[in-house]
């Protein structure tokens, strides 16, 4: 039994299902990531699992505990918002302060707990001011600190870095990461950056339109996008995906896109010739020399982005990105070769999902 | 599966109804049943006497009560003389109100004293100041009449509050004012415009600025800005303001009475329903008056509304 | 454009005088109020225009006799009774009120909040006969109390709309916060929504108070003993009484005007604030 079950969770609101039958396990002292495009029903999830939202159908058991009809407060869940969500008229100290003294603990264990979530999050200079006194980093930290002077058995944690500058956004994350090595708590954690989710998530769940795509390690969701959307939605520069045709031909197995063919050597796709998608990852496609072996390809534009190229080729009708080390020679509008790395590429019938290649 | 929902909607519902209970409770008991009971009353001849008769709740119904209100002699005239009172009340309070708002608005010292100032005929209790006014314009201790005798302006000393006519004539042609009624629409003015003044100050500092930087690109004087910017801008306020007086106004019992006590022609409908109830004892009469008030409003606001429906394609 | 610059004059001047008269014809009543009430009644018929005090020969008996011979003290306590426990008790119920129709979701829950306004539409004069007989039926009606009551039914419906938009407009999520944290509804009413509502609670604690101590129509219907006059029934009283000084008169009215005015003088910035809050929004 995991810490933290869901089952055919639903949701639906005037019009719209925001919550299409979620089935998730966690466990305990995972950091577990929602990860999705705006809209996908994440933040709906977590506002379930806290109870600040009944769900219309499923189930919530937290350590064996159902979570049915319980309040928010009977939960044993802490929530860090997007917003911050400070209480404006208390102090620092009160804020991370107010949910023990609800629980009517004594005030000397109430103030030796706040000075060490202060310490542990560096803000103990902090505690006499109000929340307007502080910048955004710092509202965050007391956020996350409200949160973790509980020590609930569930943390949630709904875009908590959205609202910071990215500078310091990718600084805060490190230390999020940090954090959850110290404390070893559950943190279920919401984004739609896929940065944050590839970087902190023990588990990625990537989410869309209120259903579960895939549950995985960020190496899976990488590397076994389980179908189109997935393999778009992580990766930057997106993955890029052709329509064709596959075809078994002279003992090799082929692949007809817009305008050219590729020889995906052997393997076994099952039924043949079928509708395809192929993927390919731009870092996995390689541009050679015109006279390289390869298919043929023609440069149409070349963006430095500094540490790299993000190249725009055209192959066939269709036009692709690659991702190429600085010193490769190339000019707009020279003829090349394409090369792609067989053992990274992904096939995906018309409907979406992954097909299994059988070597 | 999903039961925890159910209860948590209920315990939601249950704790809504608790909240809002006190409160709809004693508007319900002190609003509506007054209301159902005056249209009850209305429809059955109640002396003040028969208030304690177990008749009162037969169902006997009769429009007796409207027809003794509606033929009165004078029924006419008091309609007549509300009305009046009514829209030039309002009027009158909303033209004062624009004209305060737009010589506040915008910034000058001593502000915000200015615009406490101005609010206090609105916030004063209605006794004291229908008694200095009803002071100020007496005839014998009255600070206009004696300023007026003093500077030759008038030969005796004009009773504003108890004198129906005045007559008078200018270049040869006689005519004669209302004058109590026209002393108790001017304090209506003189009390209320603080309302449409705080309204339309607040609408007037809502007004995007670049509004009146365009017009005055586009070449528009002063008085010309204010015309098609701030105007239009006022349009729905001002309508919304004077609907709302007109309610109000149409419905107010204590002005009318302490200046006046509903005489020298200055009688309206609300004094004629405490006239009928505590004059004549006769409850029903006085029912059936405040139904016809009713009915007017009604009436107005579905007029209103009528109006403002053809213009939504805004 | 040499009209503009001769418009612009214009209009200063006509802003300026325009204000000045304003200002002294709002003035003025409440200026001879006070004065007069610091003149006995022979120098009042000798020049009545002496428009200015003559410091020297200020008469302060008038609001001796009126508060201690005419019993107005009590009736000042009487006014402090009735206008304090009406702007309690509609600080309470609008409060949970407005709170339950605008963050609780119930049946009803929109009908509510119109209906409130259409509540208010009923004039007092179609209410006061059917109150007046059944609070007489009841033997209720010379009652102080009684009093409380039907203020609340006239301060609540405007109170509930002020504090239903207001709540509104705070962020959800703090009080989500606080429910995760582990307060009761009642307890983010109690500790969060109601620290943070302070500027509107003001404004309908200053308008129920300006209703209450106002009002007087039903006071004046309902209250036969003098003991239990408020301050409006009292003045009336006073002013009904022909062979009364006019001066003694005046020393009431300002009695019972003084305290509302300095109220609104101290807070008027906040009312406006509250008064016209989302009311324009179209």
């Amino acid at each position: 039994m995991a810490f933290l079950e869901l089952r055919d969770i639903e949701k639906h609101f005037k019009g719209t299902t925001a919550l299409d039958g979620i089935r998730l396990d966690i466990e305990e002292g995972e950091f577990c990531v929602l990860l999705g495009p705006s809209g996908c029903g994440k933040s709906t999830l977590l506002n379930t699992i806290a109870g600040l939202v009944p769900q219309d159908r499923g189930s919530v058991v937290l350590n064996g505990r159902s979570m049915d009809g319980l309040t928010p407060r009977d939960r044993d869940v802490a929530m860090v918002f997007q917003n911050y969500a400070l209480y404006p008229h208390m102090t620092v100290y009160k804020n991370l302060a107010f949910s023990l003294r609800l629980r009517k603990i004594p005030g000397s264990e109430i103030n030796r707990r706040v000075r060490e979530t202060a310490h542990l999050l560096g803000i103990e200079n902090l505690l006499d001011r109000k929340p307007k006194a502080l910048s955004g980093g710092q509202q965050q930290r007391v956020a996350m600190g409200r949160a973790l002077v509980r020590r609930p058995a569930l943390f949630l944690l709904d875009e908590p870095l959205s609202n910071l500058d990215a500078r310091l956004r990718a600084k805060v994350r490190m230390e999020l990461k940090g954090l959850h090595e110290t404390v070893r708590g559950t943190f279920i954690y919401v984004t739609h950056d896929q940065v944050e989710a590839m970087t902190l998530g023990d588990k990625v769940v990537v989410m869309q339109e209120g259903r579960i795509h895939q549950v995985g390690t960020p190496d899976d969701i990488y590397m076994s996008p389980i179908d189109t959307f997935v393999a778009r939605f992580v990766g930057s520069p997106e993955m890029n995906l052709l329509k064709g045709t596959l075809r078994w031909a002279d003992g090799a197995l082929f692949f007809e896109g817009p305008g050219f063919v590729m020889d995906l050597g052997r393997g076994d796709v099952g039924e043949t010739p079928c509708e395809a998608f192929l993927g390919m990852r731009p870092e996995d496609v390689f541009i050679n020399a015109a006279e390289d072996p390869g298919l043929d390809g023609r440069i149409e534009r070349i963006t430095d982005i500094g540490p790299e190229l993000h190249v725009d080729v055209r192959l066939g009708e269709a036009s692709i990105v690659v991702r190429a080390p600085k010193k490769v020679r190339i000019q707009p509008g020279a003829a090349c070769r394409i090369q792609a790395n067989t053992d990274r590429l992904h096939l995906f019938l018309d409907g979406g999902k992954r097909m299994r290649r059988v070597p | 599966m999903g039961e925890g929902d159910k209860r948590f909607h209920d315990r939601e519902a249950g704790l809504a109804f608790r909240m809002l209970a006190p409160a709809v409770f004693t508007v319900l008991i002190l609003v509506l049943f007054p209301v159902v009971w005056n249209v009850w009353l209305s429809l059955k001849p109640v002396a003040l006497g028969d208030l304690r008769d177990p008749d009162l709740l037969r169902f006997d119904l009769t429009l007796i009560n409207f027809v003794k209100v509606l033929t009165a002699r004078d029924f006419g005239r008091v309609l007549a003389t509300t009305l009046v009172y009514t829209v030039s009340g309002s009027g009158l309070s909303l033209l004062l109100g624009l004209m305060a708002a737009l010589m506040v608005h915008g910034s000058f010292p001593g502000r915000a004293l200015v615009r406490g100032l101005l609010i206090s005929p609105y916030v004063a209790p209605v006794v004291a100041v229908t008694f200095v006014w009803g002071f100020i314009l007496d005839p014998q201790l009255g600070i206009v009449n004696w300023l007026g005798m003093e500077h030759g302006w008038l030969n005796r000393p004009i009773p504003f509050l108890s004198q129906r006519w005045f007559e008078s004539s200018i270049l040869g042609v006689r005519f004669s004012i209302p004058l109590a009624l026209v002393s108790v629409i001017l304090f209506e003015g003189w009390r209320y415009f603080p309302f449409a003044f705080l309204f339309i100050l607040a609408r007037l500092q809502a007004v995007p600025e670049d509004l009146y930087r365009a017009a005055a690109v586009d070449g528009a004087s002063p008085l010309q800005r204010f015309r098609h910017v701030t105007l239009p801008q006022l349009a729905p306020v001002l309508l919304a303001l004077f609907l709302f007086r007109f309610i109000w106004t149409i419905n107010k019992f204590d002005d009318v009475f302490l200046l006046t006590r509903g005489q020298s022609g200055t009688e309206v409908l609300a004094i004629r329903v405490y006239e009928y109830a505590f004059g004549e004892f006769d409850i029903g009469a006085s029912s059936a008056t405040a139904m016809v008030l009713f009915g007017i409003v009604a009436l107005f606001l579905l007029l209103m509304f009528r109006a403002t429906k053809t213009r939504t394609p805004d | 454009m040499s009209r503009e610059p001769l418009e612009q004059i214009f209009l200063k001047t006509v802003r300026v005088s325009g204000l000045v008269c304003l200002c002294l014809v709002v003035a003025f009543p409440f200026y001879w109020m006070i004065l007069s009430s610091f003149r006995p009644l022979e120098r009042m018929l000798l020049a009545p225009a002496h428009l200015l005090p003559d410091l020297g020969q200020l008469d302060l008996h008038a609001y001796k006799s009126v508060l201690l011979e005419h019993g107005f003290l009590k009736t000042l306590f009487n006014s402090a009774y009735v206008s304090l426990f009406t702007v309690l008790l509609t600080l309470a119920l609008a409060t949970f009120g407005g709170y339950a129709v605008a963050r609780l979701r119930f049946r009803g829950r929109e009908a509510m909040a119109l209906s409130v306004l259409v509540i208010y539409m009923f004039p007092a004069i179609v209410l006061v006969v059917p109150l007046y007989v059944l609070f007489s039926l009841m033997g209720l009606r010379d009652s102080l109390h009684v009093l409380i009551l039907v203020y609340l039914a006239q301060t609540l419906p405007v109170s509930l709309y002020m504090l239903d938009n207001y709540f509104r407009s705070l962020p959800v999520e703090i009080e989500s916060a606080g429910l995760v944290d582990g307060c009761t509804r009642f307890g983010v009413i109690w500790r969060i929504v109601i620290p943070l509502s302070v500027p509107a609670l003001a404004s309908v604690a200053l308008y129920a108070f300006m209703i209450a101590w106002n009002e007087f129509l039903f006071a004046f219907m309902f209250l036969d003993t003098p003991g239990k006059f408020t301050l409006s029934r009292g003045v009336f009283q006073m002013a009904d009484s022909v062979h009364l000084s006019k001066q003694l008169v005046m020393a009431a009215s300002v009695i019972i005007t003084l305290p509302v005015i300095v109220l609104f003088l101290v807070a008027e910035r906040q009312l406006v604030k509250g008064l016209t809050a989302g009311a324009l929004k179209g």
